[in-house]
């Protein structure tokens, strides 16, 4: 992420970065979102890898070795994200699911290791989420 | 004699023990003498029994004989005569009587001759009604009326089954009276109860009535949704019957899921929405250039948002919207004067999932021309046009082309698109799945856009 010149300072530079060396999937249909995820976990110090913005693309990008932690919006143009975190979960990495179904009953029985942070998240809230899950080593 | 039976036999010569009898121990006594046969002393009590005013009354027997079923009275005449001529006949017989309404009482009369020397001087006679058919008339009205409900009403024991199954209960679950009789009503139309039948044995073994939604079938395996009521009520001889009213609220319970899914909809919506501007305004913070102007340009782009999705709540706009009605809007706060913007293309529809992208490139590059471009100089022209063209890869694309004409010259030497314009753009072209490209001219910008032909959106997932 190129800071273009003389762009404002912002705070969050000076402020440590957790994630540093984790890989983390963007999966998320709503560009405008997926780029904010991708620059979020960047200036945490991660990877950011992505964005997905359909299950056929999340599919694609995936790489085992290249993923610590995957952040899957539900719903990706009607198509739902399950099957891939299906994958994940065989794979035994760790999920944040990030998404405005924060009622689906289903999600905390269906995928009982997976985080859920409901939008619209603050950053705080979705690195917070994605450290204390690669720190309970799921 | 017992002290009590002597204060009885003083008692009833008192006038209240008349009144007593007259009211409450009988339906009215009457008193003929049979001397004079046309006066016929009749009670109160007779007369209120048949719904008379006993102040109108004459006391002629021939008042009796107008009300008395013609065969009845010749019965009871026939005994009368025995009776008289032999003490030992019992005057007692049941006769029919028209009532001031048009009823009908079936009166049980019992009377006896008061003879003096052997000869019958008076007759002394008393009624008693047996039943009362005006009671029957209304039972068989109100069992019509049951015909005439459209709720499904059925009487049945727990034991026995269905012993009534109204018309209603024919239509609403398409299983005739005759097949229903025997037969456990919920079994019949595998009835689901929210609730277990213990908890509504409960509530019928405490005498109350048991309401609730029921899911159900009608013969032909239709889903219902019942508004169940069921009481237990007691018959003869201890004997129990469940009574029971089920009321179609299928259109009902459909219009409130409906409701329960929108609400869901507009709620994952609500929160996506906020979710892209929180996006919008992080990523506009992190490329821009600078702050001043920031907030009018982030706003821009929220406008920009905000008309998307408007146009996309158009109910004409349920799968797609037009692209030249999009392209039209997203110009709208930029065009100066009537010939300053022309937009020329085919009608092609656009997915209602792009219409917030499309519109955010619209906006960037409107907004471009307006600080950089064309839309800068009073001369400035800017065209947008577009047609439907299999690309390179032979995909089927919508290209459309946004061209400036008459730019400041010293203004087009430079690109002027960059930080989070540019970011934006690219953004949006990855949503649709498009490619872009940007070319600057003497004359201001060219910008190409082609964007494939979109599959239909799919409903979204249930929540």
């Amino acid at each position: 992420m190129s800071d273009p010149d003389g762009a404002p300072q912002m705070s969050e530079q000076d402020e440590q970065r957790p994630l540093i060396g984790k890989k983390v999937l963007i999966v998320e249909d709503e560009m405008l979102i997926a780029f904010d995820l991708m620059d979020t976990f960047g200036d945490a110090g991660a990877a950011a890898i992505g964005p997905a913005g359909t299950l056929e693309q999340a599919f694609e990008t995936f790489d085992q070795d290249e993923t610590d932690i995957a952040i899957l919006d539900i719903d990706l143009r009607g198509v739902s994200v399950f099957p891939f975190a299906e994958a994940l979960v065989k794979r035994n990495i760790p999920i944040v699911f990030h998404s405005g179904h924060g009622t689906l009953e289903n999600l905390e029985t269906r995928f009982p290791g997976a985080a859920i942070c409901p939008k619209p998240a603050s950053k705080e809230e979705l690195i917070n989420k994605v450290s204390s899950l690669l720190a309970t080593g799921r | 004699m017992h002290y009590l039976e002597k204060e009885l036999g003083a008692f009833l010569g008192q006038p209240e023990a008349f009144a007593f009898l007259d009211s409450s121990a009988c339906d009215g006594f009457w008193f003929w003498d049979l001397e004079n046969p046309e006066n016929e002393y009749m009670s109160a009590g007779f007369w209120h029994a048949l719904g008379f005013d006993p102040a109108q009354r004459k006391h002629l027997a021939s008042e009796w004989q107008n009300l008395i079923f013609p065969e009845d009275g010749e019965t009871a005449l026939q005994n009368f005569k025995q009776h008289c001529d032999d003490p030992s006949f019992p005057y007692d017989q049941l006769v029919r009587y028209k009532t001031s309404d048009g009823g009908t009482v079936t009166v049980r009369c019992r009377g006896v001759a008061v003879r003096k020397d052997g000869v019958p001087k008076r007759m002394l006679g008393s009624h008693t009604i047996i039943h009362d058919t005006r009671a029957m008339e209304i039972d068989r009205q109100l069992s019509q009326m049951l015909e005439l409900s459209s709720d499904a009403i059925l009487a049945y024991s727990e034991d026995g089954g269905v012993l009534r199954w109204n018309q209603g209960a024919e239509a609403m679950y398409g299983i005739p009276e005759t097949d229903a009789i025997g037969q456990d009503p919920n079994m019949l139309t595998q009835a689901e109860f929210d609730v277990s039948m213990h908890e509504i044995r409960a509530i019928l073994d405490a005498g109350k009535t048991w309401t609730g939604d029921t899911k159900r079938r009608t013969r032909n395996g239709k889903v219902l949704i019942t508004s169940t009521n069921i009481q237990r009520v007691e018959v003869s001889g201890g004997r129990t019957l469940l009574l029971q009213i089920d009321r179609d609220i299928t259109e009902r319970f459909e219009a409130q899921e409906k409701e329960r899914h929108l609400t869901r909809e507009l709620h994952h919506r609500v929160k996506n929405l906020f979710s892209i501007i929180q996006g919008l305004v992080r990523l506009s913070f992190r490329l821009a250039r600078t702050n001043v102007g920031l907030a009018d340009k982030i706003c821009s782009r929220i406008d920009a948002l905000a008309k998307a999705y408007a146009l996309s709540m158009e109910p004409e706009n349920d799968k797609t919207v037009d692209l030249h009605t999009l392209v039209s809007q997203a110009l709208v706060p930029f065009a100066k004067g009537e010939k300053t913007i022309q937009i020329e293309g085919d009608i092609l529809p656009i997915a209602v999932n792009d219409i917030s992208p499309l519109s955010l490139i619209i906006n960037e590059l409107a907004t471009n021309a307006s600080k950089y471009g064309a839309l800068r100089t009073p001369d400035g022209r800017v065209s947008v046009n577009w047609g439907q063209e299999t690309d390179d890869n032979g995909r089927v694309v919508i290209k459309l082309v946004w061209s400036e004409q008459n730019a400041v010259p010293e203004d087009t030497k430079t690109p002027k698109v960059t930080g989070f314009g540019t970011r934006l753009m690219t953004i949006s072209a990855h949503q649709l799945n498009a490619t872009l490209n940007q070319e600057w001219t003497n004359e201001g910008l060219n910008c190409t856009l082609a964007i494939p032909f979109s599959q239909q959106p799919q409903d979204r997932i249930e929540a």
